[in-house]
């Protein structure tokens, strides 16, 4: 699904990423935790293809192609889905605009006619339900005044709608509450197929509670320099960043 | 001998002209001379006056002048040009300046008016009978023409038109007056509005152009006296030709109560954009509790010059002003927003706030956002701001990870960003045709540079 090799990436002259190396199979779930700063979001950011950030070393391939020379359209189109840590609000764009024009341009990609609005609303319905949003929130402006779960909620919405082959959700414990967090538990756990994958990027364990990975990673200075089961993610739980370390 | 100069010399014959012909009262006549006493005084409206300072209007004029002549066209008999997609509602078509529905020229609004007829009525100005209306009259002598264009459009003017609002009418259907330029040559009208105690109506100047019209200049005055509990929707929508030259002016008093909601809009017709609109609305809240809203939206683009001035003064207690314009400029437009609130001394209570908000698609594009608050009160609340910006790449990047592609990411964020500029009117057709005709200003604009 996702293969990345010696994967180095700066920001602002500033080099974050140093040599990245990580496989990813169809229908894995894989979490990488890491302390602050060691290059998780960078990570997620480069592969949405922020052009922000400056890809200085190594391959990246997804699904057989080269994911580093593709827009972040393209890439969205091919069925990379990244989730963010904090969406950013879009006023004066509804969210039943946005999933439309999200979902007919997937459609697009897939040669599909575009649904209208009737048939996007009735689409949007199950969605709702399942990540516990009311139907007024379609009308409202994307993620403006939404409360942090909120956005967390619509962000599950979109991966819902669009139906990725690789989900990459970066913090998506991070600010919600036990009820919010056994939603995304919920909505990932009823996505698991053997034609998607998952790339949880998280600081803390509690998430991964709800959504047992295949394979857990430590990346520290921009490289992953441990990997293993959910007993890394233990042991990390009792030692720490630093524990590790040494 | 400066431009300003000569351009008003080219036009002293012209008015002289306009102010001997036989068919103005002597009240409207006496109307007519002040305002070009006050023009000459004045000068034309151009870069030495604060108010004008983004627009050489006087320069432009002259320009004009060297290819066609300042006179106002003529009619053009049995012209049944119509606009197109303009809102349902109590239409009236001006083509040329020039009143074209025959009907209602001759006072027969039974087939024009509807139902409503009875509601509100359509004369022009020089049949008013003066001992009926004292009030409107006293108005029009007192009126200080703080826009030289208004003075200059008062003296020049073949037709003023009286658009009267019964006292404690409310007029259900929108009255949609339709401005058409379908020629050369400079077109000029003037329409007064007078609401009286309690009436309520919605009403759309729309000025447009066919193709034909070619290079024009059009000089449109309207003026409201809103008396008191008096409410009115106002759309001002633009929609010039390519080559077209655009000077309007707005003016409003309100009284007691009185409301005046604006919704500006410019979504200028026809590839190869160069016309320029300047659109200026000056607001005077003469008394306790009156209320001016004002909307606006334009997208700038291609060689476009558009300006927005406003001038809204607080004389009454309790009022409120608020003002929004979105803007967006692209290619080598220019787009300005200015103007001041003014607050009087010796006021209570007054609200005032001035926002524009702007973004610049391309990198020849410019904006000069400039609103001003002038306080002399100390019991107010009053803001004012500007922003001038670029689009936001956290917004256009999460719109490209979701597979909308950059143009149609573009496309949203700049449709959204100008949809905060809309007024709702209350009549859902009417919001629709708002929208419409942002759309179709965005369609113009090229979005950014690659």
């Amino acid at each position: 699904m996702l293969k990345i090799e010696n994967l180095r990436a700066a920001i602002e002259g500033k080099e974050i990423l140093q040599g990245l190396d990580l496989n990813i199979r169809p229908g894995e779930v894989h979490a990488i935790m890491g302390p602050n700063g060691s290059g998780k979001s960078t990570l997620t950011r480069v592969l949405s293809g922020d052009p922000r950030y400056e890809v200085t070393g190594g391959q990246v391939e997804f699904l057989g192609r080269n994911l580093l020379e593709q827009e972040p359209e393209q890439r969205a189109r091919g069925g990379l889905f990244l989730s963010y840590q904090y969406p950013v609000a879009i006023p004066g764009v509804s969210n039943i605009q946005f999933l439309k024009a999200a979902v007919n341009a997937q459609r697009e990609a897939q040669n599909l006619p575009p649904m209208d609005a009737l048939q996007m609303l009735e689409r949007t319905r199950d969605g709702i339900k399942q990540v516990n949003l009311d139907e007024s929130f379609l009308q409202r402006p994307v993620n403006e005044g939404f409360s942090g779960g909120e956005k967390k909620r619509n962000e599950l919405l979109q991966m819902l709608l669009l139906q990725p082959h690789l989900c990459v959700l970066d913090e998506a414990d991070s600010g919600l509450d036990i009820d919010a967090l056994k939603v995304v538990g919920e909505v990932v756990n009823g996505m698991r197929a053997a034609n998607r994958s998952f790339l949880l990027i998280t600081h803390y364990r509690r998430l991964l509670d709800h959504i047992t990975p295949d394979h857990v990673h430590i990346l520290t200075a921009g490289k992953i320099v441990a990997s293993g089961g959910m007993e890394l993610a233990e042991q990390l739980e009792r030692s720490g960043y630093r524990g590790l370390a040494a | 001998m400066g431009a300003a100069q000569s351009v008003l010399e080219l036009y002293g014959p012209l008015i002289n002209a306009r102010l001997q012909q036989g068919r103005d009262p002597a009240w409207l006549r006496q109307w007519r001379a002040a305002a070009q006493q006050r023009l000459e005084q004045s000068g034309l409206p151009g870069k030495h006056r604060e108010s004008w300072h983004y627009s050489a209007a006087d320069l432009w004029l002259q320009q004009f002048s060297e290819r066609h002549s300042l006179a106002p066209s003529l009619p053009v008999a049995d012209d049944v040009s119509v606009a197109a997609d303009l809102p349902d509602g109590h239409l009236l078509r001006f083509v040329q300046g020039y009143l074209a529905d025959q009907q209602v020229r001759h006072e027969q609004h039974d087939e024009t008016f509807g139902e409503e007829r009875d509601k509100f009525s359509l004369q022009a100005l020089a049949q008013l009978d003066p001992s009926q209306s004292a009030e409107l009259l006293a108005w029009l002598a007192a009126s200080e023409q703080t826009d030289p264009l208004a003075d200059l459009i008062t003296t020049l003017t073949p037709e003023t038109w009286l658009l009267t609002v019964k006292a404690g009418a409310q007029v259900e259907n929108p009255i949609v007056i339709s401005h058409l330029a379908s020629q050369q040559g400079c077109h000029i009208g003037q329409l007064l509005v007078w609401l009286q105690p309690g009436a309520s109506a919605t009403l759309v100047e729309d000025f447009s152009a066919t193709p034909a019209a070619g290079e024009y200049l059009a000089l449109a005055h309207t003026a409201f006296k809103l008396e008191q509990g008096s409410r009115l929707t106002y759309a001002r929508s633009n929609r010039d030709g390519a080559d077209g030259l655009h000077l309007g002016v707005t003016a409003a008093d309100l009284g007691r109560d009185a409301q005046l909601r604006l919704q500006a809009l410019e979504s200028g017709m026809g590839a190869q954009l160069r016309n320029r609109v300047r659109n200026g609305f000056h607001a005077r809240l003469t008394q306790t509790g009156a209320e001016f809203i004002a909307r606006g939206a334009f997208a700038a683009d291609n060689r476009q010059h558009i300006d927005y001035h406003f001038t809204v003064e607080h004389y009454g207690d309790y009022g409120r002003s608020d003002i929004q314009m979105q803007g967006l400029a692209g290619a080598k437009s220019r787009g300005i927003v200015n103007g001041r609130i003014y607050i009087a001394q010796d006021t209570r209570g007054n609200d005032g706030h001035f926002t524009s908000h702007n973004l610049l698609l391309s990198a020849d594009a410019e904006i000069d956002a400039k609103p001003e608050l002038e306080i002399y009160a100390d019991e107010v609340k009053c803001a004012h701001g500007a922003t001038v910006g670029q689009l936001d790449a956290d917004q256009l990047l999460y719109l490209q990870t979701r597979g909308i592609d950059r143009e149609e990411a573009i496309a949203l964020l700049t449709e959204g960003f100008l949809k905060a500029g809309l007024l709702d009117s209350g009549n859902d057709e009417l919001n629709q045709y708002f929208q419409q005709r942002l759309l179709t200003g965005l369609k113009k604009s090229g979005g950014i540079e690659a």
